[in-house]
């Protein structure tokens, strides 16, 4: 009975280890058919992996730098991606969102004052965002933090088709400019855990916006008139479905997997061919970018994350 | 403080501030944390997203690293977290056509790989691979992808050498049939065995 090393012996010698067991296998087929399987999946694995566009990787760098208060600047984001064009939003500069603190969350203390407060909440919200397109960035500030009980979610209506992340950013970008259909500022979603959930009368005083909200789930939907627009993927689910409890749809089922802020940003998106929504929520107790969340309705299955330009 | 300064010089720089040092360093090991990421993850998105949490977990952890091993390992093992952190949360998302761990990530039928045929062979090694234990898949990819020597992968693991060397053969040795099936269909019995 011929004996054979085993097989972590046979996998170490393919890394140089074992050298002694050259000998062995020159002499034995079935090792060196072992050794050849082994060395197939080696080389499998180690095949290059494609790269990121140098974009994608200047926004996460970028991200990443302007998170924790190192602010990196366009020039050198470019000069390092070897003279590509980099986005202007590849790069979130940390000051622009403090400044922000304050402005883009309206306060909601009880259902009359929300209603009077929201109008010209609306108005400075949406200018702010018209404004300020490449230099404001969602804010993670909950509505907890300014002592509102109602977060305020701005709510994009539909994206369109999207192929990708990067232009998924780009559309949520171009959602809060003044160019493009107005979006309604509605309030709702559930808050995160650790975040007060606002009383449904709240959010339906909050809810009464100047331009019609096409509110998808929960208490909006009662206050969404008949000729809110065209329908959009997740009107399909509102009130049906595990996709819609009493929150957005798929909000729930982003939340089981995370510890999230409450719902800033909501959109409707066909994203990759598929019925999805984007939902945006700052990570809880963290000072990091607020997180774009791409959900396929119904089974709101997770295409794709990224953090808001 | 230019581009051909070492990590550790970076590193030092870094933590002193200097904030160009530290987007250096990002810079020179984002496309390879990216692949060890994409890897891990079998998808453009989860990798990406990997990347991008491994990215912050560096720029935060950075003023802690006390430098006992080299910035790359450490990079290493905060992008690998990363990435397993982002396979936990995929676990626990709804993912219809998913039955568990063993069974390979991907939809539609299995491609045919043909000379040449780069996407199926990228499906081949994706479905493979997330058909094995993410601990061997780590190992593998880290050994084979990274070039990581095992007392380096030791290290970004937090476990030991013997365990390491186990994990790659085990992983290796799980991934040869299910490459082997895709591109050699034969009769069943004609692969080399494993276990000799």
């Amino acid at each position: 009975m011929t004996s054979h090393p085993d097989v972590e012996a046979l996998s170490a010698h393919l890394d140089g280890l074992e050298p002694e067991l050259a000998a062995h296998l020159e002499g034995c087929p079935v090792c060196r058919d072992a050794v050849a399987g082994l060395r197939a999946a080696s080389a499998a694995v180690g095949a290059p992996v494609e790269r990121v566009a140098p974009a994608v990787r200047d926004a996460a760098i970028g991200r990443a730098l302007a998170a924790f208060g190192v602010p990196a600047t366009a020039s050198e984001s470019q000069r390092a991606s070897g003279g590509e064009a980099a986005r202007p939003d590849a790069v979130v500069p940390l000051e622009p969102r403090r400044r922000a603190r304050g402005r883009l969350w309206l306060t909601a203390g009880s259902a009359v004052a929300a209603a009077l407060t929201l109008v010209a909440g609306s108005v400075t919200l949406l200018d702010r965002l018209g404004t300020e397109p490449g230099d404001v960035a969602l804010s993670r500030d909950s509505a907890a933090e300014l002592g509102a009980e109602a977060p305020t979610a701005l709510d994009a209506g539909d994206l369109g088709a999207v192929a990708g992340l990067a232009e998924l950013r780009q559309r949520v970008q171009a959602s809060r400019s003044p160019a493009r259909d107005q979006p309604s500022v509605v309030s709702g979603g559930s808050g995160g855990a650790g975040v007060p959930s606002a009383s449904s009368g709240a959010n339906s005083g909050a809810a009464a916006t100047k331009e019609p909200s096409r509110a998808v789930g929960g208490s909006q939907s009662e206050l969404a008139p008949p000729d809110a627009g065209p329908a959009r993927p997740s009107d399909a689910r509102s009130g049906t479905g595990p996709a819609t409890v009493g929150t957005r749809p798929c909000e729930d089922q982003v939340r089981s997997t995370r510890s999230l802020g409450p719902l800033v940003y909501f959109a409707d998106v066909t994203y990759q061919g598929e019925p999805a929504v984007v939902l945006g929520f700052p990570p809880l107790g963290a000072e990091a970018p607020v997180t774009l969340v791409v959900s396929r309705v119904p089974d709101c299955r997770v295409l794709g994350e990224v953090a808001a330009p | 403080m230019d581009d051909s300064s070492d990590d550790a010089t970076l590193v030092a720089a870094a933590q002193g501030g200097d904030r160009s040092a530290l987007e250096t360093l990002l810079r020179r090991h984002y496309d390879r944390l990216y692949a060890v990421c994409r890897r891990l993850t079998g998808n453009d998105a989860d990798g990406a997203d990997a990347a991008q949490e491994a990215m912050m977990a560096i720029v935060r952890g950075l003023p802690r690293f006390d430098g006992r091993s080299a910035f790359s390992t450490w990079a290493y093992r905060v992008a690998t977290n990363a990435a397993l952190d982002e396979l936990r949360r995929r676990r626990r998302r709804p993912e219809p056509g998913l039955d568990d761990d063993t069974t390979p990530a991907r939809s539609g039928p299995a491609p045919m790989a043909g000379p040449g045929d780069g996407v199926a062979a990228r499906l081949d090694i994706e479905a493979a691979l997330g058909a094995i234990p993410p601990d061997f898949r780590a190992a593998v990819v880290l050994r084979d992808l990274g070039g990581l020597s095992y007392d380096e992968i030791a290290d970004v693991l937090d476990v030991p050498p013997g365990t390491v060397r186990s994990r790659i053969a085990r992983g290796r040795a799980a991934l040869a049939p299910l490459l082997a099936d895709h591109r050699n269909p034969g009769p069943a019995g004609e692969r080399p065995r494993t276990r000799p």
